[in-house]
C-alpha cells in the first residue's frame, strides 16, 4: 500500500535512512532541505505505513543563465524489501514529469555507478536514458 | 575612516582568529573608547567565544545609544552579535534603529522580515511584510504578507484578530488570482491553506474545480489531485469524490487515492436506503478494482484495495457485500506472496478481524499452504520469499490467538534456522534468509519471555536470550546488511548488560545526522548505565553537535523558502525545526552529556569549579516546556511482526533493558546538576527547593526511571540532605552518612560470595555503575564541605576513603573473576545439554552448526562485561578523596 507524494521536511529523516542504508553517496540533512526549499516539486517519497521506503531527490541545473534549464536527479533510493515493485520507475517518472511541467526542462541527467547493474538497467532500458559520458 | 580603523579586526575574523580579532578590538578601544563599531564587533566576538553575558551587556549598551546606530558597521556587528546570542528581538531592534535613519531601505526591511521568519515571530514578520509590500511593487512581498498573515493567525491565541488576518490574506490572494499573479503550485497551496484553516471547504472545491482557471496547475500536481478528492469528501460531495478518485486511479496507483475512494463509497453505502443501491455502489467500485487489477503495474494496489474495501464494508456492518475479507486476503497472498512487501501490506487486514472463527479460517488456509511453501523454498528467491511471508503470518496468528505455550513458539524452528543460517542460499546472502533468521530469533525471544516471565526465572530467561543472540549474530555474520537483525542484537546484548558489543554493532548501522534524534535512543545512555562512560559521551557529543548545528543552520533554510518562493514549505520547515529543537531525545542527550561530565574525574578545584559554573538555569524545565516536547523517537524500526497494541507479544517493549527515558528522566537529570550547583555554592534555600522537586519525581508512583537511576537519584537526594545537615556544625551526621554509604556498599560486588553469571548479566554491573557514580558525587560533597570549612568534611572524607578501599578490593576481585570464569560459565550454563530445555532445538543448532559464531558471541559477552568492570575499577582508582 504505497503512496507516492511530494517530499516534505519531515520526510528528511526517512530519506536519510534510505540513503544511508542503500548508497555510498551520503548527504547531510541540510542538503535534503536545500533541495526541498529550492525545488520542492522535484522530490518525492514513497510511503507505506508512515515509513519512507523510497525517495527521489531532484534539482534543476540553473547555474548558467545562458543555457536552457536541465533537470538533474541527485539521488534515488528504495529500501531492499520494497524493490521489484516498480517504485523506482514511478519515482523517477514523477520527478521527470515535474521537471518538464513546472520548470520546462528539456533534458534530465543523473550519475549512476557502472557496477550498479539494476539501476543502470532501469535508467537505460526502462527509462530510456542515453549514456553521455563515463567518469573514471 | 571607520572602515579603515576596523579593517584589522575584520581581517582577523576572516582568518578566522577570534583571539587576535579581540586583541585588535581592545587596541582600537584603548585609543577610542567610544568607538561603537569596535564595541559592536567586540560584542560579536564575545558571543562567539562563549561569553554570552558580557556580549549581551555590551551589545545592549551600544543598542541603547541611538546615535551609534547610524553606522553600517555598528548595525552589522550588533546584528551578528545578537544572532550569535540567539536574541532575535534585539537583532530586530538593531534593524529598526537603522531604519530610523533610512526608512526606505528595502534591504533592512528584508532583514527584519527574515529575522522574524527564522524565529517564528509572526507579528514582526507580518509588519515587515506590510512595509515591504508598501515600499516595493514586487509580487513576492504580497505572498510574504499572505504567508505572514496565515502564520500569525494560525499561531495566535487571539480569536478576534485571527479571522480578520485570514480574511485579509484571502483577499490578497483573490486579487493575485484576478490579476493573473498566482503562477505557481506553491502559491496555490498557500491559497488552499488559507481557505482550509477557515474551513472554507466549499470554496476550496471551487478553486480546485475542473473548470477553474487553476485546473491545469492542479491536474499536474499529484498531491493536489489527492487533496481534491479529500476535499470532496469533507464537503460531503461523495459522488464527485468518487469521480475524482476514479479519474486519478486510471492513471496512477496511489494508495492514498484508493483509501479515499473506498471511504467515499463506504459513506454512500452507509447512507443508501435499500440493498439494491448498496450493491450497485459496491459493484461499481469493485469492477474498477478488477479492471485495474489486470493492468501491469497496478495489480497489487488494486487487489489490496479489494481487501481494504471488503474489510471496510465488514467494519461498517455490511457483511460480505464486497466479498469475504478473509478469502480476498488469501487471494492476494496467492498472487503476491513472493513479494517482500506482502506481509506489511496484508498484516493490518488480518489484524482488523480477530474473531476466533476468522482466525481459524486463516489458520486452516495457512496449514494448507505452509508445507508446500517450505518444501519449495530452495527452488528460487520468489519461493523462499513466499515461505517467509507465510511464516510471518504464522507468527502473527499465534499471537492473535493468544498462544502462551512457549513450546508452541519454538516448535518447528529447526527448518527456519537451517534455511536462514545453514543453507546455500544463506551463504549467498539471499535476503529471504536474513528474514528467516529474523523470524527464528523472534520466536526464540518470544518463547523466552513467555516461559520465564516470573522474577525467579530471570536466569533461565537470560540463557534463552543468549541463544537468540547466537542466531542473530549468525545472521549478521552471513549478511552484514541486515538492519533488523542488528537492532535486535543490540537490544539483547544490552539486556544481558553487554555494552561494548552492542555499541560496535550500532556503529555499523551508520546512524548519523538527524537519525540521532530518531534512533539515538537505541544506544545513548546505555554506556553510562554499564560503566562505559567514555564511549557513551562520544555518542552524546555527536548528538549535541548535531542538534547545535541544526539549530544554527535550519533557520537559513527557512529564509531560503521565502527567497525561493516555495511557500508551502514554510509551515513544514517550521514544524520540522520545532520538532527537532524541542525534541525529547535532544533533552535526554543533553542530560546524558551533563551526567557524563559529572562523572568525569577531576581534582577538588576542578570538581568544585565545574559545579559552580554549571549553567543550571538553561536546563530547567517547567511542566509547560516538558509537555511541548516532541517525541521523534522511532520504535517502529524494530519491525514488529505483531500489532503494537499486544503488549505481551511486543518484542520491542519486552527487550527494553531499561525504560526509554522520557519526562521523568529529563526532570530528574535537570535537577541533579542544580542540586550539586547549589550545594557547592552553599545556597541552602535553593538546594532544599530542588531536593523537594527531585523527591517528587522519584516518589511518583508512575515514575519511569530505571531501578538504578532511581537508586542514584535517591542517593543524590541523600547527598543534598547530608550537606544541609552538615552545614550546621551542631548537627550530627553519622547516621545519615552511614545510610548513604550503605547504599553504595550494598551495590558493590560482594567479597564473600562468588558472583554468578546471572548477577553479572542482570543488575550486577548496572548497580555497580550507579554506586560508582554516586560515590563520585559524594566526593564532590566532600570537596564542598572542605572548601566551606565545615567540620563534617573530615568525617565524610575518612568514610569515603574507607569505602573506596573496600570498593577497589571488591571490584578488582570481580574483575579477576569475570576474566577467569565467565567464558566457562556461559558454556556450562547457557549452552550445556539439558533435556528439559524448551530451546533444545535452537541450542543444538547453534552449538552444532554455528560453533564459530557461538564462540564469538560468548567472547563478545565476556569481553563486554570485562570492559565494563575494568572501566568502573579505573573510575574507583581515579577517585581518590
Amino acid at each position: 500500500m504505497i503512496t507516492i507524494r511530494q517530499a516534505e521536511a519531515r520526510d528528511a529523516v526517512g530519506m536519510q535512512a534510505c540513503n544511508l542504508t542503500n548508497l555510498p553517496e551520503n548527504y547531510q540533512l541540510k542538503y535534503y532541505l536545500y533541495h526541498l526549499a529550492t525545488w520542492p516539486e522535484l522530490s518525492f517519497v514513497a510511503i507505506t505505513n508512515n515509513r519512507v521506503v523510497g525517495y527521489v531527490l531532484g534539482k534543476m541545473n540553473d547555474d548558467d543563465p545562458e543555457t536552457p534549464l536541465d533537470g538533474h536527479i541527485t539521488s534515488l533510493s528504495v529500501l531492499r524489501s520494497y524493490r521489484r515493485l516498480g517504485l523506482a520507475e514511478r519515482l523517477m517518472t514523477q520527478a521527470q514529469r515535474a521537471m518538464a511541467e513546472v520548470f520546462g526542462a528539456q533534458r534530465v541527467s543523473l550519475h549512476v555507478r557502472v557496477s550498479n547493474v539494476a539501476a543502470f538497467s532501469l535508467y537505460k532500458n526502462t527509462l530510456k536514458f542515453d549514456i553521455k559520458d563515463t567518469e573514471k | 575612516m571607520e572602515g579603515r580603523q576596523l579593517r584589522p579586526i575584520y581581517d582577523a575574523l576572516e582568518l578566522p582568529d577570534t583571539k587576535y580579532a579581540e586583541e585588535e578590538c581592545e587596541k582600537l578601544l584603548r585609543k577610542h573608547p567610544n568607538h561603537y563599531g569596535a564595541q559592536s564587533i567586540k560584542a560579536f566576538i564575545l558571543a562567539r567565544s562563549g561569553r554570552p553575558n558580557e556580549a549581551l551587556l555590551l551589545g545592549q549598551s551600544v543598542l541603547n545609544t541611538p546615535s551609534a546606530m547610524a553606522s553600517a558597521h555598528v548595525q552589522q556587528g550588533l546584528s551578528l552579535a545578537f544572532r550569535a546570542l540567539g536574541r532575535p528581538r534585539e537583532e530586530i531592534m538593531v534593524y529598526t534603529a537603522a531604519l530610523s535613519f533610512s526608512p526606505n531601505d528595502e534591504s533592512l526591511h528584508i532583514k527584519v522580515f527574515k529575522t522574524a521568519a527564522r524565529n517564528s515571530m509572526f507579528k514582526e514578520q507580518h509588519h515587515a511584510a506590510i512595509q515591504l509590500s508598501k515600499l516595493s511593487k514586487q509580487q513576492k512581498y504580497v505572498w510574504w504578507l499572505v504567508v505572514s498573515l496565515f502564520l500569525q493567525a494560525k499561531h495566535s491565541k487571539d480569536d478576534v484578530a485571527a479571522p480578520v488576518q485570514l480574511k485579509l490574506a484571502e483577499r490578497l490572494v483573490e486579487k493575485a488570482v484576478a490579476d493573473g499573479q498566482l503562477t505557481s503550485t506553491e502559491e496555490l497551496r498557500v491559497y488552499l491553506d488559507v481557505l482550509d484553516i477557515q474551513d472554507k471547504h466549499e470554496q476550496m472545491t471551487e478553486v480546485m474545480a475542473d473548470n477553474s482557471q487553476l485546473a491545469a496547475m492542479i491536474s499536474n500536481d499529484p498531491d493536489l489531485v489527492t487533496q481534491r478528492i479529500n476535499l470532496f469528501i469533507k464537503v460531503g460531495d461523495y459522488d464527485k469524490a468518487i469521480m475524482a478518485a476514479t479519474a486519478a486511479l486510471e492513471s496512477r496507483d496511489n494508495w492514498a487515492d484508493y483509501k479515499l475512494y473506498i471511504e467515499a463509497v463506504a459513506t454512500l453505502v452507509g447512507q443508501a436506503v435499500d440493498a439494491e443501491a448498496k450493491h450497485s455502489l459496491v459493484a461499481g467500485i469493485s469492477s474498477n478494482f478488477e479492471k485495474w487489477a489486470g493492468v501491469r503495474g497496478k495489480a497489487r494496489g488494486a487487489k489490496l484495495a479489494q481487501v481494504a474495501l471488503a474489510t471496510r464494508m465488514h467494519e461498517a456492518g455490511h457483511g460480505d457485500i464486497a466479498g469475504s475479507p478473509e478469502a480476498l486476503i488469501w487471494d492476494y497472498l496467492t498472487e503476491f506472496q513472493q513479494k517482500a512487501i506482502c506481509y506489511s501490506d496484508i498484516m493490518q487486514f488480518i489484524v482488523a478481524r480477530r474473531e476466533p472463527s476468522v482466525l481459524e479460517y486463516h489458520q486452516a488456509q495457512l496449514e494448507q499452504r505452509l508445507p508446500a511453501a517450505r518444501d519449495s523454498a530452495t527452488n528460487s528467491d520468489d519461493a523462499a520469499q513466499a515461505w517467509v511471508n507465510l511464516e510471518k503470518i504464522r507468527y502473527l496468528l499465534q499471537a492473535l490467538m493468544g498462544e502462551t505455550d512457549p513450546k508452541a513458539w519454538v516448535a518447528d524452528i529447526e527448518p527456519l534456522l537451517k534455511f536462514g543460517l545453514g543453507s546455500s542460499q544463506a551463504r549467498k546472502k539471499q535476503p529471504s534468509c536474513s528474514d528467516m533468521a529474523f523470524i527464528a530469533s523472534q520466536r526464540i525471544i518470544q518463547a523466552a519471555f513467555l516461559a520465564y516471565s516470573a522474577a525467579d526465572q530471570r536466569e533461565q530467561l537470560h540463557s534463552a536470550l543468549f541463544k537468540a543472540l547466537c542466531v542473530l549474530e549468525s545472521g549478521i555474520q552471513l549478511n552484514d546488511n541486515s538492519f533488523l537483525l542488528k537492532l535486535y542484537a543490540i537490544r539483547v546484548y544490552l539486556y544481558l548488560s553487554c555494552y561494548e558489543r552492542a555499541q560496535t554493532i550500532y556503529d555499523t548501522l551508520r546512524i548519523k545526522h538527524v537519525q540521532l534524534d530518531t534512533l539515538g535512543h537505541l544506544i545513548i545512555g546505555h554506556g553510562m548505565a554499564l560503566g562505559c562512560f567514555a564511549l557513551d559521551m562520544e555518542l552524546c557529543y555527536n548528538g549535541v553537535t548535531f542538534y547545535d548545528r541544526f539549530q544554527s543552520k535550519m533557520p537559513r533554510d527557512i529564509e531560503a523558502v521565502y527567497q525561493q518562493g516555495t511557500y508551502s514549505n514554510v509551515q513544514d520547515f517550521l514544524e520540522f525545526q520545532s520538532n527537532i529543537v524541542h525534541s525529547i531525545q535532544r533533552e535526554c542527550t543533553h542530560r546524558y552529556a551533563l551526567r557524563g561530565e559529572g562523572f568525569e574525574y577531576g581534582n577538588a578545584k576542578e570538581t568544585l569549579a565545574r559545579w559552580e559554573e554549571a549553567d543550571v538555569s538553561s536546563i530547567e524545565h517547567s511542566e509547560q516546556t516538558l509537555s511541548a516536547l516532541h517525541d521523534n523517537r522511532d520504535v517502529s524500526v524494530m519491525g514488529l511482526l505483531t500489532p503494537k497494541d499486544m503488549a505481551q507479544w511486543d518484542l520491542e517493549l519486552l527487550t527494553q533493558s531499561t525504560p526509554i527515558p522520557g519526562h521523568d528522566f529529563i526532570r530528574a537529570f535537570s535537577l541533579v546538576p542544580q542540586v550539586m550547583h547549589y550545594l557547592v555554592c552553599a545556597d541552602i534555600e535553593s538546594l532544599q527547593e530542588k531536593l523537594s522537586e527531585l523527591t517528587l519525581v522519584v516518589d511518583n508512583s508512575s515514575c519511569r526511571l530505571s531501578r538504578q537511576d532511581v537508586l542514584f537519584v535517591r542517593g543524590i537526594i541523600d547527598v543534598g540532605s547530608l550537606y544541609i545537615q552538615a552545614s550546621d556544625p551542631q548537627n550530627e551526621i553519622d547516621g545519615q552518612l552511614s545510610r548513604l554509604l550503605s547504599v553504595i556498599r550494598t551495590n558493590l560486588p560482594s567479597n564473600e560470595l562468588d558472583p554468578s553469571l546471572f548477577s553479572l548479566s542482570s543488575d550486577g554491573i548496572r548497580n555497580l555503575s550507579a554506586a560508582t557514580e554516586l560515590f563520585t558525587y559524594m566526593l564532590a560533597l566532600k570537596h564542598a564541605l572542605l572548601a566551606q570549612r565545615l567540620p563534617a568534611a573530615n568525617a565524610v572524607g575518612l568514610a569515603l576513603s574507607q569505602l573506596r578501599k573496600e570498593a577497589l578490593k571488591s571490584v578488582n576481585t570481580l574483575r579477576g573473576w569475570v576474566d577467569k570464569n565467565t567464558r566457562a560459565l556461559v558454556e556450562e550454563q547457557w549452552l550445556a545439554e539439558n533435556d528439559d530445555d524448551i530451546f533444545a532445538d535452537a541450542k543444538r543448532f547453534v552449538v552444532g552448526s554455528q560453533k564459530q559464531t557461538t564462540s564469538m558471541v560468548t567472547k563478545a559477552c565476556t569481553t563486554s562485561w570485562l570492559r565494563s568492570v575494568k572501566n568502573l575499577l579505573s573510575q574507583w582508582e581515579k577517585c581518590s578523596s
